[in-house]
C-alpha cells in the first residue's frame, strides 16, 4: 500500500482540486434529486414533502400522448446525433484539405458563427426564411417548379426542418474539435506515405480518418448520454399547435406541464430518467468499445 | 431541470395603458395617528400651512424613528425606457430619497430580476430554501397559492379596515368577485392591482385600401367576409400583384390572446366567449346558473366553420397557425394585410410602422361589425394583474398604507381628499415627472414649451416615465378601472384642449390613431363577455390543464386548416370532457356556487 | 508535396466552392441580424430589411452602449468568463494529465473517472444547488458563477485523449532528466497540446459567455447579471402578455433593431478572441521531434 502511493501520491494530488469541486458542487446536491418521488412543494422542504414512489415516473408513461412524445424525442434526437457527428468529420476533412491559409481561417471563422445565435432568434429567422408566403427557399422551390412546402406546419416536414436546421447551427462549432486534431497530426507521416506514393485520397483513408476515430468515438460515446435532449430550446421557438404531434418532445412537454405549477419533482423525475439511460447507454458503448477496439474512451 | 422552472403566466393578458401615475389601489384612512405608535403625525420638515389641523393633515405622516420596508420587483431595463436619470436606479432615486425624508420610510429591494417568470422563480428558492420573504410584494398565480398553503402571508382585512383609502374600499368591494385567488377562509391576503380596462378589441381596417376598391367600412359579419375577399383578391395596393390577403390573425395561442385576437368573430356568433389557450379562460354563465367552458360549447362550430371557410379560401394568414400576435402584426405592418383587430393603442406599435414605410398606408379603428343574428361583442380582458401580499411577520403596515393611499389619491384626484398630499398638486416630483416654468406645469415636449435645456429631466428633451420610481413596495401598479373615459372623450371633442388632470395629461400623450381606437370603443357600447371563474386553479386544472390546452388549440386548428371536418368538434369535446375536463368543470362550479 | 493530380485540381476547386458557399450560408443570418441593428424601426417591424440596413440609422447602438446596465453586465461577463476559463482550464489539465495515465501506471484511475463521469449526467437540480450556494454565503458573488461549473467532465475527458496521444519517448526523456510529473506536465505536455488547450479553452470560454440561467438565479440584482443574462432577459422576454402592455413598453417593444444591436456587441468578444485562438489550429505544431 505504502508503495502504492509512494509511486502514485503525484496523480491523487492533481487530481484533488477537482474532485473538491466535483464534490462539493455535484454530489452535494444530488441528495436534493430524492424529491423525484415525493410531492415536493416548496414550504415544506424535503423533509416535509410527502413520498409518493414511481407516481411521476408513471405519469410520463400513462400520459396519453406519453407514448408519441418519447418516439418523437428519440426521432429526432437519433437523427441530430448522427447527423451532428458525420457532417462535422466530413467538413473538417474538407477543410483540412484546404492549403490556402488565409481561405482556411475564413471558412472557420463564418461556419461557427450560427452556434452563437440563440434560438429564439434564429427561431424568427426561420419563420421568415421558410415562409410559404415569399420566403426565400420557397420561392427558390417555386422557381424549379417545385410546390411550397409549409416546413414548420406540417409535422412530416417540421421534423427534418428540426434536424437540418440543428446540424447547420452546430456542425462548424462541432467541427472544431476534430480539425484540432487533424492539424496535431505529425505532417512526416503524409510525408512518409506522399514518398511510398499514396495518393491524396489515400492519405486521407489511411492516414486522416485512422488518426482522428479515438476523438470520433469519444465524443460520439459521450453525445449518446443526451439521446433524450432533443434540442428544448430550438423546438420550443419554433414549434406550434399545428406540428404538436410529430414535434413535441419530453422537455417541451415537461416545460409545459411544469410551466403552471412549477412541478419540480415531476422535472426531477423526468430528468432522472433521461439521465439514467444516457449512463446506461455511456457505460455500454464504454464496454464496448473497450472490447472491440481495445480503447478505453475515458 | 433549469427550464421546467419557469412558471405561471400571467392570467391577464396585458395591461391597459398603464397611465403613468398609475398605481396601486390601495386605500388608507390615514389615521394613523391612533394607529401606530411609531406615528408621529408631525412633520417637521413639512411647511404647510394647515400643519395644525388635524383631519386637514391627514396625508401627513412621518414615522420616528423611521421604518424599513423589504421588498422585491420586476425591473426589465429595457421595456421601461426613461425611467431613471443617468445615476439614479430603482434602489437610489429621488422617490426613495423623498420618502426617507418625508416619510420615515427606507426601502430596501431583497432582489430585483429582469422578468416576471425568474421573479416567481425567485420566489419559490425562497421558499424552499427557508429564506426570508420581503415584507410587500407582488405574487400571483402559483406561487402566490404556494405562500398562501404555507402560512407566510397576512391577512389583511383588519388593515384595509384600519388604513385603507375609503375610495380604494369601494373598489375592493365593487370588484369583489376579482379576488378569488386571494381569499382563503374567507378572509382576504392581497390587494389587487387592476387593470384600466380599455383594451377592448377594435378593428383596424386599412382605409386607403377601402377607398382603392370603392368598399364601405364593414357593418355585418357578411360584409366583413366581402372585404376579406376583395383584399385578398381584388389588388387593394394597387400593385398589380396578387400579394395581400384579408387578415393578419396569430392563432398559435388560439382564438383569444393579447393582440390579433378574433374574440368579435367570436361574439358575432355567439353570446359565448372563446379560449383555447388557458383552462381558466373563459368560463361562462349558462342560461341555469352554471358555468361552462366556452371552447367546448356547440356554437364555438359556428366559429371554425367560418375561419375554416375563410381560412380555405386564402381570407386570413395561411401561417397563422405558427405565429404569435408580434409575428402576425408583422404581415399589417409590411402592407400585406388590410385587416388586424385589437387593442386601441396598436395605433402606435405595430400598425403605425405600416405608414412608416409606405405613407399612403393607413390603419384606422372601425367598430366591430355585427352576426347574422345581429351579435356584436367582445371579451373582456380580465381585471386583474396580480396581487400585492405582505409576509405575516410584517410589523408596518400602517407605513405602507400611508404611501400607498398617498398614490392612490393622486391618482384619484378626487376634490378634497384629505389624503391628497398637497405637495403631490402639479406632479410628483419637480424636475422628474414635471417641471415649472413661470408658475406653469408642464410634463411633456419641453423644448416646445419653451423650458431651457439645463432644467429638462433628461438630457434629450424626453419625458420620463416616473411609475418604475414611484412603485417600489406597492409591487404592482394599478389601474382604477375605466377611470380614463372621461379624458379620452374630451380629447376626442377637442384635441387640443387642456390637461388638468394628470389623467388627461397622459391621455392628451396618446397619438391620434390611438385617441380614436379609444373612441372608437368606448363609443360602441357592447356586451364585453366576462370569464366567471376568477378563483385559484382547481387540482384537476394543475394536473391536466396542460394537456386540455393542447388538445383544445391543436384540435381548433385542425379544423381551421381543414385537417379535420367541422364535425370533429364533437369527438374533440368528448376528449376534453373525458381527459379532466367534465371534472375540472365540476370543480369550477363547485367553486362558484361557494363563491358567487 | 506533390498535389498534381488531375483530379486532385477538380477536387480543390470544387471543394473551395462549396465551403464558399457554406459559408455564405452559416453568415447569412448574423448578417440579417447586423442589417436589422442598423435600421429603422419600422422597416425592422414590417420585415422587409434582408442583408442590407433600410433607413440607416445608428440609433440601437447609441441606446445600447449608453445604457449602464448593459456595459454594466458586458464587464461582468467578461470577468465571468476569464476567471472562469482560467480555473476551470487549471483544474482539468491537472486532472487530466492523471487521468491521461494508463491503468498500470495508475492504479486506481477508472474509481476516479466514473466518478467524474456519474456527475456528467446525474445532478441534483436547482433548490438543491441553491441552497449549497446560499449555506455557502456565495450569493451575488461571481464565485457561484465559476466554481460549480469549473469540472467539465466532457472537456476532461477530451483533454485526456489528447494527451494520450503524445509519444510517450518525450515524457520518457524528461523522466531520464529527472522531471517530476508537475515538470513533465508544464515543460512537455502543456507546449504540445496547444491545440487542444485553445480548443478547450475556446469551449469553456464560449459556455462562460453563453450561460445565463445561473447568473439570474445566483445574482439577487440585474447589477449583478453578467450579459448572457441580462439579453437573456431582454431577448426573450418579448411576451407582452406576461408584463402587459404600457405605452413607454409599445413603443419599445419589438424594437428588434436594440435587440439585434445587443446580439451582435454580445457576438463579437467572442468573434475577437477566435482569430488568436485560430491560430493554432490551423498551423498545427510539429510532434514527435523526438521521434525523428
Amino acid at each position: 500500500m505504502a508503495a502504492y502511493w509512494r509511486k502514485t501520491w503525484p496523480f491523487h494530488v492533481l487530481l484533488l482540486p477537482a474532485l473538491v469541486l466535483v464534490f462539493l458542487f455535484q454530489y452535494v446536491p444530488l441528495f436534493g434529486a430524492v424529491i423525484a418521488f415525493q410531492d415536493y412543494e416548496p414550504w415544506l422542504g424535503i423533509k416535509g414533502s410527502p413520498w409518493v414512489g414511481f407516481e411521476h415516473f408513471r405519469y410520463l408513461f400513462t400520459y396519453p400522448d406519453g407514448k408519441q412524445i418519447i418516439w418523437n424525442t428519440l426521432i429526432i434526437a437519433g437523427f441530430k446525433l448522427i447527423a451532428n457527428l458525420i457532417v462535422p468529420i466530413v467538413f473538417a476533412l474538407l477543410l483540412n484539405e484546404v492549403r490556402k491559409t488565409f481561405f482556411k481561417r475564413f471558412v472557420q471563422t463564418f461556419v461557427y458563427l450560427p452556434h452563437f445565435l440563440s434560438w429564439v432568434i434564429l427561431g424568427g429567422i426561420l419563420i421568415d426564411i421558410l415562409s410559404t408566403e415569399g420566403g426565400i427557399i420557397n420561392r427558390l422551390l417555386n422557381s424549379f417548379g417545385i410546390q411550397s412546402v409549409f416546413f414548420l406546419g406540417d409535422g412530416r416536414w417540421f421534423r427534418f426542418t428540426v434536424i437540418l436546421s440543428d446540424v447547420w447551427k452546430e456542425f462548424g462549432f462541432s467541427a472544431i474539435i476534430f480539425l484540432a486534431t487533424l492539424v496535431g497530426i505529425n505532417p512526416a507521416l503524409y510525408e512518409a506515405a506522399e514518398i511510398d506514393g499514396a495518393t491524396r485520397w489515400q492519405q486521407v483513408k489511411l492516414i486522416s480518418v485512422p488518426l482522428i476515430m479515438p476523438i470520433v468515438i469519444v465524443v460520439a460515446t459521450l453525445s449518446l448520454g443526451r439521446i433524450l435532449d432533443a434540442g428544448f430550446d430550438q423546438i420550443l421557438n419554433i414549434y406550434n399547435p399545428l406540428v404538436y404531434s410529430h414535434g413535441d418532445i419530453i422537455d417541451t412537454f415537461v416545460y409545459r406541464e411544469g410551466l403552471n405549477n412549477g412541478q419540480f419533482s415531476f422535472g426531477t423525475a423526468v430528468g432522472l430518467f433521461k439521465s439514467a439511460i444516457g449512463f446506461i447507454l455511456i457505460v455500454i458503448s464504454y464496454r464496448l468499445a473497450f472490447k472491440l477496439a481495445n480503447y478505453r474512451i475515458f | 431541470m433549469i427550464r421546467y422552472v419557469k412558471v405561471a403566466r400571467l392570467l391577464t393578458l396585458s395591461v391597459a395603458i398603464a397611465l403613468l401615475p398609475t398605481l396601486a389601489a390601495c386605500t388608507n384612512s390615514n389615521n394613523q395617528n391612533s394607529a401606530s405608535p411609531a406615528a408621529s403625525n408631525s412633520s417637521p420638515s413639512a411647511t404647510e400651512p394647515a400643519k395644525e389641523e388635524e383631519s386637514a393633515e391627514k396625508w401627513n405622516q412621518k414615522f420616528d424613528p423611521p421604518v424599513t420596508i423589504t421588498t422585491a420587483i420586476v425591473d426589465d431595463g429595457t421595456s421601461r425606457g426613461n425611467a431613471f436619470k443617468p445615476g439614479e436606479s430603482m434602489e437610489d432615486n429621488a422617490n426613495l430619497r423623498w420618502m426617507k425624508e418625508n416619510m420615515g420610510i427606507n426601502v430596501k429591494f431583497d432582489f430585483i430580476v429582469t422578468k416576471p417568470e425568474d421573479y416567481d422563480t425567485k420566489l419559490r428558492l425562497l421558499l424552499s430554501s427557508g429564506g426570508k420573504l420581503p415584507d410587500a410584494f407582488a405574487a400571483g398565480n402559483d406561487p402566490l397559492q404556494n405562500l398562501l398553503a404555507a402560512n407566510k402571508l397576512m391577512a389583511l382585512d383588519e388593515a384595509i379596515e384600519k388604513y385603507a383609502h375609503p375610495e380604494y374600499k369601494k373598489l375592493l368591494e365593487k370588484y369583489s368577485y376579482a379576488l378569488g385567488e386571494v381569499k382563503k377562509d374567507g378572509k382576504i391576503y392581497g390587494l389587487p392591482a387592476f387593470f384600466m380596462g380599455d383594451e377592448g378589441t377594435v378593428m383596424w381596417i386599412r382605409k386607403d385600401w377601402l377607398e382603392n376598391l370603392g368598399l364601405e367600412p364593414p357593418k355585418t359579419l357578411d360584409d366583413f367576409e366581402n372585404v376579406l375577399k376583395q383584399f385578398t383578391e381584388g389588388d387593394p395596393d394597387k400593385n398589380g400583384k396578387n400579394d395581400t390577403i384579408g387578415l393578419a390573425v396569430p392563432l398559435k395561442e388560439g382564438p383569444w390572446t393579447w393582440m390579433g385576437q378574433t374574440d368579435a368573430i367570436v361574439s358575432a356568433l355567439t353570446d359565448q366567449m372563446i379560449n383555447t389557450y388557458d383552462v381558466r379562460l373563459f368560463w361562462n354563465k349558462g342560461a341555469d346558473g352554471n358555468l361552462s367552458y366556452g371552447a367546448i360549447h356547440p356554437d364555438a362550430k359556428l366559429y371554425l366553420q367560418k375561419m375554416s371557410d375563410w381560412m380555405s379560401k386564402g381570407f386570413v394568414d395561411k401561417e397563422a397557425g405558427i405565429k404569435d400576435p408580434g409575428k402576425a402584426s408583422e404581415l399589417a405592418a409590411s402592407g400585406k394585410a388590410g385587416i388586424m383587430f385589437g387593442p386601441f393603442w396598436m395605433g402606435d406599435w405595430p400598425l403605425s410602422d405600416a405608414t412608416k414605410n409606405n405613407p399612403d398606408a393607413d390603419f384606422q379603428p372601425y367598430p366591430l361589425p355585427s352576426g347574422p343574428n345581429g351579435l356584436v361583442g367582445r371579451a373582456e380582458k380580465p381585471l386583474t394583474q396580480g396581487f400585492t401580499v405582505f409576509n405575516k411577520d410584517f410589523q408596518h403596515i400602517d407605513a405602507w398604507f400611508a404611501y400607498f393611499n398617498k398614490i392612490f389619491a393622486k391618482k384619484l384626484e378626487m376634490e378634497g381628499d384629505p389624503l391628497a398630499d398637497p405637495r403631490w398638486k402639479d406632479g410628483y416630483h419637480e424636475g422628474y415627472d414635471y417641471v415649472k416654468l413661470d408658475g406653469k406645469v408642464i410634463k411633456g415636449n419641453y423644448e416646445e414649451a419653451g423650458v431651457p435645456a439645463d432644467q429638462w429631466p433628461l438630457k434629450d428633451g424626453g419625458t420620463m416615465d416616473i411609475r418604475f420610481m414611484m412603485t417600489n413596495i406597492l409591487g404592482n401598479f394599478t389601474s382604477i378601472p375605466h377611470s380614463n373615459v372621461a379624458a379620452v372623450k374630451k380629447f376626442l371633442a377637442d384635441p387640443n384642449a387642456e390637461p388638468l388632470t394628470s389623467m388627461e395629461f397622459d391621455t392628451k400623450q396618446m397619438k391620434k390613431r390611438q385617441l380614436d381606437a379609444a373612441g372608437v370603443r368606448i363609443n360602441q357600447t357592447v356586451t364585453e363577455g366576462k370569464n366567471y371563474f376568477t378563483g385559484p386553479m382547481t387540482p384537476t386544472m394543475k394536473s391536466k390543464g396542460e394537456l386540455l390546452k393542447k388538445l383544445a388549440t391543436e384540435s381548433y386548428l385542425k379544423i381551421i386548416y381543414g385537417e379535420k371536418p367541422v364535425e370533429y368538434f364533437d369527438e374533440f369535446v368528448k376528449q376534453w370532457l373525458d381527459n379532466g375536463g367534465q371534472k375540472i368543470t365540476d370543480e369550477v362550479n363547485e367553486w362558484y356556487a361557494k363563491n358567487q | 508535396m506533390r498535389y498534381r493530380s488531375r483530379g486532385y485540381t477538380v477536387f480543390t476547386i470544387s471543394n473551395t466552392i462549396f465551403l464558399s458557399l457554406l459559408s455564405l450560408i452559416c453568415i447569412l443570418p448574423l448578417l440579417h441580424v447586423f442589417a436589422l441593428s442598423f435600421s429603422s424601426r419600422a422597416a425592422a417591424t414590417a420585415n422587409i430589411v434582408n442583408f442590407w440596413p433600410i433607413g440607416f440609422t445608428t440609433d440601437a447602438y447609441v441606446k445600447t452602449l449608453s445604457n449602464v446596465m448593459f456595459l454594466q453586465s458586458l464587464w461582468t461577463g467578461v470577468e465571468r468568463t476569464v476567471l472562469g476559463t482560467v480555473l476551470s482550464m487549471v483544474v482539468i489539465t491537472m486532472a487530466a494529465y492523471s487521468l491521461s495515465k494508463s491503468i498500470h501506471k495508475f492504479p486506481g484511475r477508472q474509481i476516479y473517472i466514473w466518478v467524474f463521469v456519474f456527475t456528467m449526467l446525474f445532478s441534483g437540480g436547482l433548490i438543491p444547488s441553491y441552497v449549497l450556494i446560499s449555506k455557502l454565503k456565495m450569493i451575488d458573488t461571481l464565485w457561484a458563477l465559476v466554481l460549480p461549473s469549473a469540472v467539465s467532465v466532457w472537456n476532461m475527458i477530451l483533454m485526456l485523449n489528447f494527451f494520450r496521444t503524445i509519444p510517450q519517448e518525450l515524457e520518457e526523456a524528461a523522466y531520464i532528466d529527472g522531471a517530476g510529473h508537475l515538470r513533465v506536465l508544464w515543460s512537455v505536455y502543456l507546449p504540445v497540446s496547444m491545440p487542444s488547450i485553445a480548443t478547450l479553452s475556446l469551449f469553456t470560454m464560449v459556455f462562460h459567455w453563453n450561460s445565463w440561467f445561473d447568473g439570474m438565479i445566483y445574482m439577487s440584482n440585474p447589477d449583478g447579471y453578467p450579459l448572457a443574462t441580462y439579453l437573456h432577459s431582454m431577448i426573450v422576454s418579448d411576451n407582452l402578455s406576461r408584463v402587459g402592455v404600457t405605452l413607454e413598453s409599445v413603443a419599445n417593444f419589438s424594437n428588434r433593431t436594440i435587440k439585434s444591436a445587443q446580439i451582435f456587441i454580445g457576438a463579437l468578444p467572442i468573434l475577437l478572441v477566435y482569430p488568436f485562438l485560430q491560430k493554432y489550429f490551423v498551423k498545427g505544431i510539429v510532434l514527435g521531434s523526438v521521434k525523428s
